[in-house]
């Protein structure tokens, strides 16, 4: 009987859908680095250089989930305590004031990343760790670690699959936890990570392709380790000329990799994206455009609570409105006041110490009755 | 969903036959005006009655009214409704007329039906009136006429001039057209396709379980200029509580603020001489909200999966001062505010002079200071729950001007269509939401569902069942909470922590993990059972070729 009533209200509401679509009106971001360990400091670098764009371009940190599997910055092996680098000419540190970091250490594992996606929670999880996104979001997800044929290692102890992501994007897809999804993947062989999307509205880039694998960019002698990635220092190149009025096209970004330099191909999967890509500028993903509709009148002629007509306007020249207005703050005052005396009535201190006393006094029947014990079995004992 | 019309007043005996007619030609039209249409979400659809019944004075006559079904009682004609016409208040006759169609509602004839709810039963009355043909009104102390008023109950009312038939085709039209227009679509056109799903009303910004948190920040952008403060219990009390109040059926909205320093706008204003403002364009407004020093989302009361709508009154610094807003014609604005569908709104607040306040003062905002604004947050409100910003504008095309609802901000009218919007709205969500939940479960059939699912869904199925009989009943607000409460558990069920899909396990996987760990000893334990076994057939042979053997062994 109630699955009939569910497959007709199922067949009303498929009769309802129309083809509209929903308005781009917030950009998410969600960066991971999947890798642990000190030498896997360009992982780190490659992470937190995203996350200084695209906060540059507009993305305010509460629509960012920065996923750090390891702490580089207050590393015992580095020699520039608190500062991350990813060039050795060492201009920017990246780990400056006003970072954020939602998953840290050991938080970064493949079963909080799904969650995030899909957003089943515990109930206890604050805000700032979910990723809050709705139908009209677009999201960024950076994806960089080590990675192989079909998986992603996360922290050397385990792997997320291909299918895996898939399901989860599908799975905020049927949720409608985003209008629009970019994945970008900076791993080895990073095009079999994306292989089995299917959902639409999902476009994905990777920096190398099935068999290949994506290198280092170069090496820092002070730090001692590489400090960031082809792919993303190209990809920080591209975005170093942008603000946040710029409308270079995704198309643009994507065709700026030179696999020469990359030393891998930079494959793109855009048959799930149903917009071209040189329409759509690359601050639709990595910045954060609002959509705004002007307020095109007020509201004339609200009364508000006690509804005396409200017929001349104070700040007008010449009004003669102070008995009004008099009458209104009395009014008011009178709302407020009434209110106010029930919360601070005069009773109430005399409650409260009722109250207090009577809390006191079960503490004190409840020793007296402890000592009344031990006493007795004292004497019981005594006796004995 | 019902809706019921009706046309009154009219100033000579006429006939039932008369009436049946016109309810037929007003039938026709309305169905008309909305195959016109877009399928509207929201809307009545096809499943409305029309009632038509006409008071002549002395006699009243009614046709198409269901069984128990109270009606306006009859006398509207001699009461001084003309009178207050000619008054052109119309305000008073809207009271009036309220207060008229109420008398009915306590002592109806036969007595009240028990599902009937005033939901959903609009009436328009067509007034025949000597000499006139349009109503006038007092607007900003000014006189205007309009063909047509709708109040901000569930009436409206026209006149018409004296004519020989019983009712034209003008009036038909106009009936039909208000009927559609305004009291099933809330005033909005719908005939273009590139409406977005906010503008249509599909999406209302509320949480799942139906509630919302409206956060009020006050940003002084920069304090060495000047220092602002309000008391936002006041303006919570004056502007807020009732609005919360009426949209309590629709929503359950709570109200915080705060008051922000240092925090200035990141989009570029120019200063042009001819105005001797400072103006911000409309292609830099998407940029003018600076999310990282605006820390506007640090709500305590909002729990995981709230929504949270941001109202932010933006104080400019002296050097910005008069701060104005351009539209995107280039004309300048009149509300100095903009909303973003799904986030909330911005208003911006100019100090009465820019001259800065050196000595560090506080200056706190009166109500009459905040009013303005507050007029603006009223219209955004209304514009973000997919409504017109405000009602008070005089719609040009149709010659037709809506009373503003000047207690509420929303009129009865307007609840019933966003009451209408989130039950459909709900149903559809809680519609997909289970079918992917039942998507997710069919495809891994290895994983554990906790009983606590299988109860949530139960409840969601019911609560749904429900919500169709109340709807086709009729009874808003119960089909509106139950709607609410079966969208609420099916995303609590879906939502649950406990079912993430296990990862993806191919037959490789398996074999790769567990033989490692079976086969060494399993090889050992076929070898034991191997050399059991030819042990066993020795010994038994052995026996056999002895036993067939007649001579026993001799002795050793």
């Amino acid at each position: 009987m109630e699955s009939s009533r569910f497959i007709i209200l199922l067949l009303l509401i498929t009769s309802f859908q129309a083809a509209s679509s929903s308005l781009h009106t917030n950009t998410w971001a969600v960066l991971v680095c999947t890798s642990r360990f000190w030498f896997n400091y360009r992982h780190m670098a490659n992470t937190l250089s995203l996350y200084r764009t695209v906060k540059r371009l507009g993305i305010p940190d509460n629509r960012i989930i920065l996923m750090l599997a390891d702490d580089m910055a207050c590393n015992a092996r580095n020699s520039y305590p608190a500062q991350v680098f990813n060039n050795e000419n060492h201009q920017i540190n990246l780990y400056g004031d006003n970072v954020e970091v939602d998953y840290r250490g050991y938080e970064v594992t493949v079963e909080n990343f799904l969650r995030v996606l899909t957003g089943r929670h515990d109930s206890a999880v604050p805000r700032s760790k979910r990723l809050l996104s709705d139908e009209g979001s677009h999201i960024l997800l950076y994806m960089t670690g080590h990675g192989g044929d079909q998986f992603l290692k996360f922290q050397d102890s385990e792997e997320i699959q291909s299918h895996d992501l898939a399901d989860a994007i599908e799975q905020m897809r049927e949720k409608k936890r985003f209008k629009e999804l970019l994945v970008m993947v900076d791993t080895c062989q990073a095009a079999t990570l994306y292989s089995q999307l299917y959902s639409p509205g999902v476009l994905a880039i990777g920096s190398s392709r099935k068999g290949q694998n994506s290198y280092s960019h170069h090496l820092d002698s002070e730090v001692g380790v590489s400090v960031v990635d082809r792919f993303t220092y190209f990809t920080l190149a591209f975005f170093e000329n942008l603000d946040i009025y710029s409308n270079a096209s995704l198309i643009s970004l994507f065709q700026s990799y030179n696999p020469a330099l990359l030393m891998s191909h930079a494959d793109y999967r855009e048959d799930l994206f149903s917009r071209p890509l040189h329409e759509v500028p690359v601050t639709h993903f990595f910045g954060s455009v609002m959509e705004i509709v002007h307020t095109d009148s007020m509201f004339d002629g609200f009364k508000g609570y006690e509804g005396s007509p409200k017929s001349c306007n104070v700040l007008r020249k010449g009004a003669n409105c102070n008995r009004v207005a008099e009458q209104n703050i009395a009014l008011h005052g009178n709302g407020l006041s009434s209110i106010q005396a029930t919360e601070v009535s005069p009773t109430r201190p005399l409650e409260s110490l009722l109250q207090e006393l009577d809390d006191e006094l079960a503490v004190h029947i409840g020793l007296a009755g402890l000592v009344a014990m031990v006493l007795l079995s004292s004497r019981l004992y005594a006796k004995k | 969903m019902f809706l019921k019309e009706r046309s009154n007043d009219w100033n000579e005996t006429s006939v039932v036959e008369d009436l049946e007619e016109a309810k037929i030609r007003i039938s026709k039209a309305i169905h008309t005006v909305i195959e016109g249409k877009d399928f509207l979400y929201g809307g009545c659809g096809k499943s409305y009655i029309v009632m038509v019944s006409l008071d002549a004075g002395e006699k009243c006559a009614r046709v198409g009214v269901p069984p128990g079904f109270p009606v306006w009682p009859c006398g509207l004609l001699r009461s001084k409704l003309s009178y207050l016409i000619q008054k052109d208040d119309s305000n008073a006759v809207d009271e009036f007329l309220f207060n008229f169609s109420r008398e009915s509602y306590i002592d109806p004839p036969g007595g009240l039906s028990s599902n009937f709810s005033e939901s959903g039963v609009y009436t328009v009355l067509s007034i025949k009136d000597l000499g006139h043909s349009e109503l006038g009104l007092m607007k900003d102390n000014a006189r205007i006429t309009s063909r047509a008023v709708i109040g901000k109950y569930r009436h409206s009312w026209f006149l018409t001039c004296r004519e020989n038939t019983f009712i034209t085709h003008e009036e038909i039209s106009l009936m039909s057209n208000i009927v559609v227009k305004f009291f099933m679509n809330g005033g909005i056109d719908f005939n273009s396709n590139e409406i977005s799903m906010e503008e249509r009303g599909e999406t209302l910004p509320l949480a799942a379980d139906g509630k919302a948190i409206l956060s009020f920040s006050l940003l002084n952008a920069e304090p060495r200029d000047w220092l602002f403060d309000w008391n936002f219990k006041d303006l919570e009390l004056r502007f807020l509580e009732p609005v919360l109040q009426a949209l309590q059926p629709i929503a359950d909205l709570k109200v915080e603020s705060q008051v922000l320093y240092y925090t200035p706008s990141t989009a570029q204003s120019t200063w042009e001489p001819t105005l001797k403002k400072n103006v911000v364009s409309f292609d830099r407004l998407p940029f003018f909200v600076n999310a990282n020093e605006w820390h506007l989302d640090t709500s305590s009361a909002a729990a995981g999966r709230s929504k949270v709508l941001h109202f932010a009154i933006y104080i400019p610094p002296a050097a910005e001062c008069p701060l104005h807003l351009k539209r995107q014609d280039g004309s300048l604005s009149e509300t100095n505010g903009f909303t973003s569908p799904g986030w909330g709104g911005v208003v911006i607040l100019n100090p009465e002079s820019c001259n800065k306040n050196l000595d560090g003062s506080i200056q706190h905002l009166s109500l009459d200071d905040m009013e303005p604004v507050m007029n603006v947050i009223l219209a955004q409100t209304r514009a973000l729950f997919g409504l017109v910003a405000a009602s008070s504008v005089y719609n040009e095309e149709e010659d037709i001007f809506c009373i503003p609802a000047s207690n509420t901000a929303f009129s009865d009218w307007e609840l019933d269509i966003l009451l209408r919007r989130r039950a459909s709205a709900d149903v559809a969500s809680f519609a997909s939401t289970l079918r992917s939940l039942s998507h997710l479960v069919q495809s891994l059939p290895n994983m554990v569902i906790k009983e606590e699912i299988g109860d949530q869904v139960r409840s969601s199925l019911s609560a749904a069942a429900d919500a169709e009989h109340n709807a086709s009943s009729g009874l808003y607000h119960a089909a509106a909470e139950a709607a609410r409460k079966a969208r609420s558990w099916a995303e609590e069920a879906f939502f649950q922590p406990s079912i993430m899909s296990l990862l993806y396990l191919p037959l490789e996987h398996h074999f790769a993990i567990y033989t490692p760990f079976f086969v060494p000893v399993l090889l050992h334990i076929v070898l034991a059972a191997f050399k059991e076994f030819k042990k066993y057939h020795k010994a038994h042979r052995n026996l056999w070729s002895s036993s067939s053997n007649t001579s026993p062994s001799a002795g050793k």
